[in-house]
């Protein structure tokens, strides 16, 4: 018999719940914008929904990206006094963190791409399907690097992946508007650790090569060296066996106790 | 890999742990020397910043030592807390957001136990923390101060660990939750557990701990084994603290 008593559908409700009011103010903000978008301006339908999708799409994930904002606090405790692998505990919660939030961006944009077709009856939903493939590899991106950047950074590792998030636009603003003359090597240096917005943009186009998995691999490989970079993170903060640390400045190296410790008479 | 029904003893020789910035280095654990014995309650006592709660963060592998050698059952902390889990109740509770208490304590049967037993021990852990049906489907952090006390307890001790780490356990609890807890710590000593507890609480303490451990400013001043020597607790600490210190 191999029973869960908190199977995956349950944790995952659990982890719905437990962002519940970040969730509300991100899904606030895209409905206002949107509702600003239909309001100001002759808005196509298909345009919405792009929009829509597309903050959804990088919003959403970011509210479940802080996977091991536990990992130095007494919560973390709470779990790890337990007979259970570290790795495997938070590696398991990544899992739950990706496809809650792939489930909830292909979600909502269904939502919007049915608004969409309400608001105008010629509109075909055939951008919808295209699109869920993309919020999915989104969705295992950015939960991905915030894996990562958490298992290092407990405390700030959410913050860290939208400061990310806001830096790879930032550059990518500054490319397309067609900055001249070469890029500093730093930049350079700086783009390898960027989002792969070009990918995430389009990844089913068949690129130059030909090949539709070109475009497919490079999401593929960067999320897998930033969970490779938070599998390091937890290996460092759980390491096992304890690593010795060196005697405090000033005093010499204490010795193995010979004499019998403290602790009171053997039974 | 160690059977299960092993007593297993908790040893610290010379601990030594400062905590570091950037700018200074502040010595916490100053050469400590420890045994917490199957079967025994083992108490720390001191004044506040004694270094009685980075003792045990070092004992449970959850804080490495700058020096000094810690063993469960003669395997690193760390390797045994993974193993065979550790009962830890900390002084300050923080409950992950979303759980409701029915679900946090079949989540600690998941992690506790092999899937045969996880239903019974369920069962078991509801019923030793003596909770109310309709708290089951209460958010964990929507529960009173002491009613979260025995759920982190009754959490801890799901799977039945062999070794207790318990820091301040009767802080913020009413007489009766009190009366369980010593109960349930009483019980985990006759099942051969062993047990360390840190506590201001000098009467609970006298009440349950067979050896105490002293400690000031990171030091470890004296032990004390209460049932052979006879002695107040208070009246040992009193004179403890006032001897003059090493440094």
């Amino acid at each position: 018999m191999s029973e869960v008593l908190v199977p995956f559908p349950v944790r995952a409700t659990v982890l719905v719940r437990s962002r519940a009011r970040p969730l509300a103010i991100v899904l606030v903000a895209i409905g206002l914008y949107l509702l600003r978008l239909v309001l100001g301006a002759e808005a196509e339908p298909g345009d919405l929904f792009q929009t829509g999708a597309g903050l959804t799409g990088y919003l959403v994930p970011l509210v479940f990206t802080g996977v091991c904002s536990d990992l130095d606090r007494s919560a973390g405790a709470l779990w790890l006094q337990k007979p259970v692998s570290p790795l495997r505990f938070f590696l398991a919660r990544f899992g739950e963190a990706t496809a809650v939030t792939a489930a909830l961006s292909v979600l909502l944009a269904l939502c919007l791409g049915f608004a969409a077709s309400l608001l105008d009856p010629g509109y075909s939903g055939s951008d919808i399907f295209a699109a869920s493939g993309r919020l999915c590899l989104l969705a295992l991106v950015l939960v991905s690097v915030g894996f990562g950047m958490s298992s290092w950074l407990p405390r700030s590792g959410a913050l860290a992946t939208t400061a990310l998030l806001v830096l790879t636009f930032a550059i990518e603003i500054q490319t397309a508007l067609g900055a001249t003359g070469a890029a500093p090597p730093s930049v350079g240096l700086v783009r390898w650790f960027l989002l792969p917005i070009w990918a995430l943009r389009d990844p089913y186009s068949i690129g130059e090569s030909g090949h539709l998995s070109a475009n497919l691999v490079w999401p593929f490989a960067y999320a897998a060296i930033w969970i490779l970079i938070g599998a390091l993170g937890i290996r460092h903060a759980t390491r096992v066996p304890a690593r010795r640390g060196r005697p405090p400045r000033g005093s010499s190296r204490p010795e193995r106790a010979t004499g019998p410790p403290h602790g009171g008479a053997r039974p | 890999m160690i059977p299960r029904e092993e007593y297993v003893t908790v040893r610290g020789d010379r601990i030594v742990v400062s905590y570091r910035n950037l700018f200074r280095r502040q010595a916490v654990l100053s050469e400590v020397s420890m045994v917490a014995r199957p079967g025994e309650v083992t108490a720390v006592v001191g004044p506040n910043g004694a270094g009685k709660t980075t003792l045990f963060s070092v004992l449970m592998g959850f804080m490495r030592p700058d020096a000094g050698v810690c063993t469960i059952a003669g395997m690193d902390p760390a390797r045994y807390r993974q193993d065979r889990g550790i009962a830890y109740l900390p002084e300050t509770l923080r409950f992950p957001p979303g759980w409701t208490v029915g679900r946090l304590l079949a989540r600690a049967a998941d992690l506790s136990c092999p899937p045969a037993n996880r239903v019974g021990t369920f069962e078991s852990t509801i019923q030793r923390a003596g909770l109310e049906t309709e708290t089951l489907s209460k958010l964990v952090r929507s529960c009173s101060k002491g009613t979260q006390r025995r759920i982190a307890f009754a959490w801890a001790l799901a799977g039945d660990p062999r070794v207790i780490v318990v820091d301040e356990p009767f802080s913020g609890l009413d007489p009766a939750s009190r009366v369980s807890l010593r109960r349930q710590l009483h019980a985990a000593r006759q099942r051969g557990c062993t047990v360390l507890m840190a506590s201001h609480e000098l009467a609970e303490v006298e009440q349950l701990a067979d050896t105490v451990l002293i400690m000031q400013r990171g030091r470890l001043r004296s032990a004390a084994h209460l049932k052979t020597d006879g002695q107040s607790l208070a009246a040992a600490l009193a004179s403890e603290l006032a001897k003059p210190g090493k440094r």
